[in-house]
């Protein structure tokens, strides 16, 4: 070891504001030090004795001690952190047909109605996609259905679902099926399959009826909203309510209304949410709806949705935020998520992949209505045509992971929030035409950056009433039993 | 020390390519691309000279632009020599994460 009293190991850092810098490590591991300490740490001025150096060794950050154990240490931490890359590819998405009883203003597959003709998978494709799906490494395979709407081709549905489980008695993995559907149409002959199969579905509520009704539109011109919540009720009582779930999708007509979205959840006995910005794709684009807000106006009302739910929370109504969540876990626990848009190297085809209804293969859902839009530049191959080693070990799929090694990109790379964030090449690629682009500035690092640093601040500023919701989602457990343990930032700190 | 012109339509900056690299220079004003067009050029006597245009002409440069740069430039300066001073150890840390797997063999 050199003569300085201490060995500065690889962190990222932000200044938070005018009394706190946030440092963080290759693992996730982070520290808030004041800005004197802070630069009397990179003079190598800091005193070995001193608590803040303590911390800061605790934190993997700095070491006086031999440097081969530490590394050892924080090479099994990362390890841990990229875990999802031991397993490839989980989460296979399956479009059973692009046809649609609905006319989302902001689809982004740019659905066709359920009378057009060549837009369903046939048995022949469903069968060659399950082979493939079972070809996948992964000990846990999710099979998940979008659309369109799934439930307008649910015979292919039915068979490949059967067919997935007779294959699973030889390959034994974890087998879950998701269907994502309006509702709509869900009727009692799909429910009891899907009660025998263990399904769990998932559905849109973009908020209170008219919100719903002016974003989800049928075709046949009558209420989405009515038809939605009779057959929700139905799911629920049939399915059980855990197996029920929803997302909402923002657009100007509910960005200003949060409270209200989130209250429609609490209503309908929901206990999430998620806050999800529109993406460049299909209708969105065409419709011309992406230049409605900003990113910034979205981060405004969401921090406002965050504060909201979390007064919901110790109001008794547990009640979570999916994206926050999300971040939470990444932040506060060593644990790789499993999301795929907040990882690197990306989850395109390494982590989900998508099989569309002709057949061709897509590294995401993304990539599909890319190709709705006209523009097959990420198409992977055809489970007609290609094996699993042309689809999965192909220079594409590489280059798709390539480029989204955050590690390894300008700005990136030395970004404070870097161990928590994740880019999506295709999106970059449909916003810039460049599939790494100047990442700075796109929308995605926008609202990562804001609403990460938000969070950050949230911690620092350790408001136990904050904390303990936070503890609460984390550990799944009762907020009153959460403070009874009187938590604080210091123990969320602890349990990293 | 920046040295910079304000003209109707750009903002001329000299930076000492001395103090800092070739690559903090365009980390820093990738920056700034979505508020002016960037245009760098190398001087004589160890100059970077970057112009900054207006993108469109009814625009406005962004309050303390030069100022802000400025201290853009010298965070960007401490990251990469933070950076340079540990990224062997970065790198230990990801050969071994990954061990037995090294990079360029199937």
């Amino acid at each position: 070891m050199s003569t300085r009293p201490y060995q500065i190991l690889p962190f990222r850092y932000e200044r938070m504001s005018e009394d706190a810098v946030l440092l963080t490590n290759e693992a996730g591991e982070f520290s808030f030090v004041a800005p004197g300490v802070f630069d009397d740490l990179i003079n190598f001025k800091l005193s070995t004795d001193s608590g803040s150096f303590q911390n800061l060794k605790g934190k993997h950050i700095v070491t006086d001690t031999d440097l081969e154990p530490v590394i050892e240490m924080l090479a099994t931490k990362y390890r841990t952190k990229k875990s999802f890359l031991k397993d490839f590819t989980s989460l296979h998405m399956v479009v059973p047909t692009l046809k649609c009883n609905s006319r989302c203003i902001y689809c982004q597959v740019t659905s066709r109605p359920p009378d057009s003709l060549n837009s369903s998978m046939d048995n022949i494709t469903a069968t060659k996609t399950v082979d493939l799906i079972f070809q996948s490494p992964s000990p846990v395979i999710k099979i998940e259905f979008q659309g369109g709407e799934p439930l307008l081709n649910f015979e292919v549905i039915r068979h490949i679902i059967n067919y997935a489980e007779k294959l699973n008695r030889k390959y034994n993995k974890s087998l879950q099926f998701v269907v994502c559907s309006n509702l709509t149409l869900l009727n009692k002959e799909h429910l009891a399959f899907f009660k025998d199969q263990n399904v769990f579905l998932s559905t849109s509520l973009d908020g209170p009826k008219d919100i719903h009704d002016k974003n989800r539109p049928l075709r046949d011109g009558s209420s989405a909203y009515e038809k939605l919540i009779k057959n929700l009720e139905t799911a629920r009582s049939t399915l059980g309510p855990a197996r029920v779930s929803a997302l909402t999708t923002i657009t100007l007509e509910n960005l200003h209304r949060f409270q209200e979205v989130i209250d429609e959840y609490v209503k309908w006995g929901f206990s999430s949410v998620f806050l999800r910005p529109l993406n460049p794709f299909g209708l969105a684009r065409k419709n011309q709806l992406l230049g409605n807000y900003s990113i910034d106006e979205f981060v405004k009302e969401y921090k406002t949705a965050l504060q909201y739910i979390i007064t919901l929370n110790q109001s008794g109504i547990y009640f979570v935020e999916e994206y926050a969540f999300l971040l939470l876990q990444k932040i506060l626990t060593p644990f790789a998520t499993g999301f795929v848009d907040l990882q690197s190297p990306a989850g395109l085809a390494i982590s989900s992949v998508l099989y569309n209804y002709d057949g061709n293969v897509y590294p995401s859902d993304e990539a599909r209505m890319l190709a709705q839009m006209g523009d097959q530049r990420f198409l992977m191959g055809s489970v007609h045509k290609n094996n699993f080693q042309e689809l999965f070990r192909s220079s594409d799929v590489i280059d798709l992971a390539r480029w989204s090694i955050l590690e390894s990109l300008p700005i990136c790379s030395s970004c404070a929030f870097c161990a928590y964030c994740g880019l999506d090449p295709v999106r970059n690629y449909a916003e810039t035409g460049d599939p790494v682009g100047n990442v700075f500035l796109s929308e995605s690092c926008k609202k990562n950056f804001q609403i990460m640093k938000h969070l950050f601040s949230l911690i620092w500023h350790n408001d136990p009433k904050v904390i303990d919701v936070f503890w609460a989602w984390l550990t799944k457990r009762d907020l009153t039993d959460v403070s009874i343990e009187s938590n604080s930032c210091e123990n969320i700190l602890a349990f990293q | 020390m920046l040295n910079y012109q304000e003209e109707n339509k750009e903002i001329a900056l000299e930076v000492d390519s001395r103090i800092y690299s070739k690559r903090v220079v365009m980390e820093s004003a990738v920056k700034f691309m979505d508020k002016c067009y960037i245009r760098i050029e190398a001087q004589p006597n160890h100059i970077w000279r970057l112009i900054f245009n207006k993108k469109e002409p009814q625009d406005k440069f962004p309050s303390n632009l030069v100022n802000t740069f400025q201290n853009e430039l010298l965070e960007r300066q401490l990251r990469f020599e933070l950076e340079e001073s540990f990224k062997e150890i970065r790198e230990m840390i990801v050969r071994q994460a990954f061990w037995p797997f090294e990079p360029g063999k199937k």
